[in-house]
């Protein structure tokens, strides 16, 4: 058993060493790229990208997509699972949190990205139309925003206490996580109030998340479209969504855990765990597959029937049958396997299912564009076809370095793996307090 | 002798001079374009006016006249002309002017003249016409519940005229549309008689009929509107005043109002408890 | 019996005063008669009861539609504006087209106005179809705009206002018919515009002249011309077909014409079995069609014409 100097030093967060620098270098290149392509954009317009009239939307709205549902891990991580008593995922919860948060600020920067006239956003608040998904979105969004942000504070309050004083030689920094710890220390009024917020947190975020995955999937699901009209579209969109969170708190556990030297902390078991979790996740989302795609196939209704034709025999059939196959079915099946739940392959599994989960949503959104009601005709070749252009996926990219810095960032400054309530459930007592802690 | 050759040189000089400019000035009026002037008379009610059209071609196409300055006289039996006013052709190549007050002279017979002389850029222009008074008195009138438009067309010695092809025709937006056959001959009588049998729909119930001798040789184009209520009032079937999911915000329906609203002051309610329990952490430092 | 009563009394009334008989079937305010002395007015009467002075010049020229209440969200009232699409007489003469392009200076690749090249099933004859805003009741990409850019009016007409369009596209997304183009670009519109503009004293954009200008990152789509409406004129391709394809007019006048034919829509609709397209989306259209029957040619001739991917023909100023 470990003391609680131990513990804290071993989860308190480290400097960035030489990989950790190039790793943030890397990603700020990826990013200025991306800035000056969207200068490129702001001032020729979105004709810079692949879209035209008909794949009017195309990796922007994916990438939004693929966004919005990783964010939904937060939710079901510390707050689901943490409501169902479920203990063993206490080491997980920050890290949830934090891709929750990463992941929802971008996909409001992803969805700026793709409007025609940015520059006049605020109509969306001086002339927004209550009946329309993309104002339900917007508050949906920006709630959900605000709830993790909150669920990523509240128990960060004593960890930054514990940090403050770990600290006290270094000045500045000691002033600053106590600043940001407001005066936590712990006493019974101050634990009244943490315990009701994060149990209320914790209870609200869940409708809130299964709310702002619905609502974009209503984004699609309120059309004609075939492909997107469907009763199917919400349930669907959320069972992905956990999928691809649970994948994506998979390869970042695996990734802090070698970094940061966590073995005893993020174990075997957690990886067994999540493996376990993975499995169930994806099967009930290979269901909400099977509703999707196999119930219009038996109906041969014309507009469904030409778009599933091209989905599973003709140009974007590689794309799916990958996506599914090779993104769902095989890591579901190798993960039945308890030598594949191991820390490394599963980081391997967990990766496969997350770049899998982007393409599909890529699969959900383009091609049902290029199969309208009325044949495409008057347009240019090109037209018929969706390439997404360099500069197009270097904004893409940098939406996605831009999340992963926001991790990395936060990483750097703030505790992986709960300190306090790792102790708590350990036992480890905190040390008494001396007279010299008091002063600062 | 000398003398006699330089006097002939300088005579032939100056004739082929006058030869050549003369050809330079025919050269020119060549140029000048040949307008195609048509006169129409039209009498609405108690409004009668004359319509210009000039148009000329250019390179095989035509052109309106626009521009072109156009004098209208009346004329007399001693061929002398009274002049009722100047007009210029607009860019379509038409021109309206009044001639209500000419019919006070209650002739049967009117002449009319529009000329202007040569120009720069066009020929003289000359056109006459001639046009005979008539009078085409139309109504509604109501026979075992059927409502009929009867209309006369007299000359002007009073005497019916025969024979006359007489549309009817029901005012609309963008075109009239036809009564029953839409074309009817005049009887004996200079009448015709048209059932109205369908009820077209009007705003307020008011339908505007009319009954017109369409270019005719002697008389022009004669319309008598006819101003009645017997029209089914029209409704509006729009949604704009209503609540509904494609009006603007402040018509949104009601549920789309209040369930959003409820939700998200019920849910931001809560959040700003929380961030109220986050300063509260922060003050209850000493407990 | 009444009625005939009110009907001559109000002629009476017309004749009585020695005032003429108005001409024009709705005239607006002052719209007209402005600071022009010296020509002669004529006093006429509206079908509302006032009086207003016209010069004569103008007697044919009917004022704006426009009254001083009208507001361009609202529209024209007691009107509402639907065409009628004679698929019988289409041979892809595509003057529409051109017609539509030139008058509201589209300058992308993609027209408001389509012909399309269509087969119902494998054993009918392919024909033409014309194919624009339909201008539904029920319209799904005025349920979707998050900004209130795109409405739908009183007199029936779905609008743009392209400075209010944020350009998040949900719109061409929603619209079935794929009836909306986006200005991806720069628009280049040309000279013509600039010209246009310049010629008015007082040039303000409004949404119901499309495409007078378009802005680069938002939605352009037929607007039923209602600048064309306002002088009682019907829309650009309404005149422009050779063939008298369309047809246009006021659904509560129950008339609609093609500028030479003029019919009483409920019975047209009718007797030749007029449909709207994609009825069971419940978007309710304004735009009916009249099937394809006894063809006045054949198909095949206007495979001359068709142009798979071009809509938009490119003059030397783009």
């Amino acid at each position: 058993m470990k003391s609680f100097e131990e513990l804290t030093n071993d989860l308190a967060p480290k400097k960035f060493g030489l990989y950790g620098k190039i790793w943030v270098a890397f990603l700020v290149v990826v990013i200025l790229g991306a800035m000056y392509a969207y200068y490129q954009q702001a001032t020729k317009g979105l004709v810079i990208t692949g879209m035209r009239d008909y794949a009017l939307w195309g990796i922007y709205i994916s990438n939004f997509v693929f966004f919005v549902a990783i964010s939904l891990v937060g939710s079901l991580v510390t707050a689901i699972l943490r409501l169902s008593g479920v203990k063993w995922a206490t080491p997980l919860t920050r890290i949830s949190e934090i891709i929750a948060v990463a992941a929802i600020i971008m996909g409001g920067l992803t969805i700026i990205i793709d409007m025609g006239r940015p520059d006049r956003i605020l109509n969306l608040f001086t002339h927004g139309r209550l009946q329309s998904p993309i104002v339900w979105d917007v508050i949906v969004i920006t709630t959900y925003l605000v709830i993790s942000i909150l669920l990523l504070y509240f128990p960060l309050l004593p960890d930054l206490q514990i940090l403050r004083r770990k600290y006290k030689n270094k000045k500045k920094l000691s002033k600053w996580y106590g600043k940001f710890s407001l005066n936590w220390n712990g006493n019974t009024t101050q634990r009244k109030i943490y315990k009701w917020s994060i149990q209320t947190l914790s209870v609200l975020i869940v409708p809130v998340a299964f709310g702002i995955h619905t609502v974009t999937a209503w984004l699609f699901a309120t059309t004609y479209r075939p492909g997107w009209d469907s009763s199917n579209f919400g349930p669907y969109f959320i069972a992905g969504a956990f999928v691809a969170g649970a994948g994506g708190v998979i390869s970042l556990m695996y990734v802090l855990r070698r970094t940061h030297h966590l073995k005893d902390y993020i174990t075997d078991f957690h990886f067994d765990q999540m493996g376990k979790l993975l499995v169930l996740l994806i099967l009930v989302y290979l269901y909400f597959n099977v509703n999707e795609y196999l119930v219009p196939a038996y109906k041969t209704t014309e507009k469904e029937a030409a778009h599933l034709k091209e989905l599973f025999f003709g140009d974007e059939a590689l794309l799916f049958w990958t996506v599914i196959i090779v993104g769902l079915v095989i890591p579901a099946v190798l993960l039945l396997f308890k030598k594949m739940r191991k820390p490394l392959p599963l980081f391997i599994i967990g990766l496969i299912v997350v770049i899998g989960a982007w393409w599909k949503r890529f699969i959900i959104v383009t091609p049902t564009l290029l199969h309208p009601f009325l044949p495409i005709q008057g347009v240019p070749e090109s037209w018929h076809h969706y390439n997404p252009t360099h500069l197009e996926w270097l904004i893409t990219w940098g939406t996605l370095a831009g999340a992963m810095l926001i991790v990395t960032l936060l990483v750097r400054f703030i505790p992986i793996i709960p300190i306090h309530e790792t102790a708590e459930e350990n036992n480890i007592v905190e040390p008494e307090k001396t007279a010299s802690d008091e002063k600062s | 002798m000398k003398n006699l050759n330089i006097k002939n040189h300088i005579v032939l000089f100056i004739c082929l001079s006058f030869i050549a400019f003369s050809s330079t000035f025919i050269y020119a009026q060549e140029k000048k374009k040949k307008v195609r002037v048509s006169l129409h008379f039209n009498k609405v009610e108690n409004i009668s006016y004359l319509k210009i059209f000039g148009k000329y071609k250019d390179k095989k196409k035509y052109k309106p006249a626009n521009g072109l300055a156009l004098d209208v006289f009346q004329v007399f039996e001693n061929d002398s002309l009274v002049s009722l006013g100047t007009i210029n052709l607009d860019k379509k190549g038409a021109a309206t002017i009044d001639i209500s007050k000419v019919f006070q002279q209650n002739l049967p017979q009117y002449d009319f003249k529009v000329f202007h002389k040569a120009t720069d850029k066009f020929k003289k222009v000359s056109k006459t016409l001639t046009i005979q008074m008539a009078n085409l008195a139309a109504k509604l009138i109501t026979k075992k519940d059927t409502y009929f438009i009867e209309a006369t067309l007299t000359n002007a010695q009073n005497e019916p005229v025969k024979d006359a092809e007489l549309k009817v025709q029901l005012q609309r937006l963008f075109a009239p549309l036809a009564v029953g056959k839409g074309i009817y001959f005049t009887d004996e009588n200079g009448m015709i008689h048209v059932p109205i049998t369908e009820k077209m729909p009007g705003v307020n119930g008011k339908l505007n009929y009319e009954v017109v001798l369409d270019d005719s040789d002697d008389f022009g184009t004669i319309k008598s509107i006819i101003a009645t209520n017997i029209g089914e009032p029209i409704k509006d079937l729009s949604t704009f005043d209503q609540r509904t999911m494609w009006s603007p915000p402040s018509k949104a329906p009601w549920f789309d109002i209040i369930i959003p609203n409820l939700l998200i002051l019920g849910i931001w309610g809560y959040l700003v408890i929380l961030v109220i329990n986050l300063y509260r952490i922060s003050k209850h430092k000493n407990s | 019996m009444d009625k005939n009563k009110d009907t001559i009394k109000s002629r009476r009334n017309f004749i009585n005063n020695g005032i003429k008989l108005g001409l024009l079937t709705a005239i607006g305010g002052a719209a007209v008669a402005k600071s022009l002395k010296n020509e002669e007015m004529v006093e006429l009467m509206d079908t509302d009861g006032n009086l207003i002075k016209v010069p004569v010049t103008k007697i044919e020229e009917h004022s704006s539609l426009k009254t001083d209440s009208y507001n361009v969200r609202e529209g024209y009232p007691n009107k509402k504006f639907v065409m009628v699409i004679d698929l019988a007489r289409c041979k892809n003469a595509k003057q529409c087209i051109s017609a539509c392009n030139k008058n509201h200076f589209v300058s992308g690749d993609n027209a408001w106005l389509k012909v399309y090249k269509m087969q119902d099933n494998p054993e009918s004859s392919p024909y033409w179809m014309p194919n624009l805003c339909q201008h539904c009741d029920k319209p799904a990409c005025v349920k979707v705009c998050p900004v209130d850019a795109t409405f739908k009016r009183r007199d029936g007409i779905v609008l743009i206002d392209n400075e209010r369009c944020i350009g998040c596209r949900f719109c061409m997304a929603a619209c079935p018919y794929s009836v909306r183009v986006f200005n991806w670009d720069e628009p280049n519109q040309g000279e013509a515009l600039v010209k246009l503009e310049m010629s008015m004293e007082h040039f303000e954009y409004s949404p119901d002249h499309a495409g007078v200008p378009s802005v680069k990152g938002t939605v352009d789509k037929c607007d039923f011309c209602p600048h064309m409406i306002d002088k009682r004129e019907l829309p650009h391709c309404v005149s422009a077909c050779p063939n008298g394809v369309y047809f246009f007019g006021d659904l509560y006048e129950d008339s609609v014409t093609n500028g030479d034919e003029t019919f009483q829509l409920s019975t047209l609709l009718k007797e030749k079995a007029g449909y709207r397209l994609m009825e069971d989306l419940g978007t309710a259209p304004s735009v009916y069609y009249l099937p394809p029957k006894d063809r006045q040619e054949e198909f095949e001739k206007g495979l001359e014409n068709f142009t798979e991917y071009q809509s938009v023909e490119k003059t030397e100023e783009s």
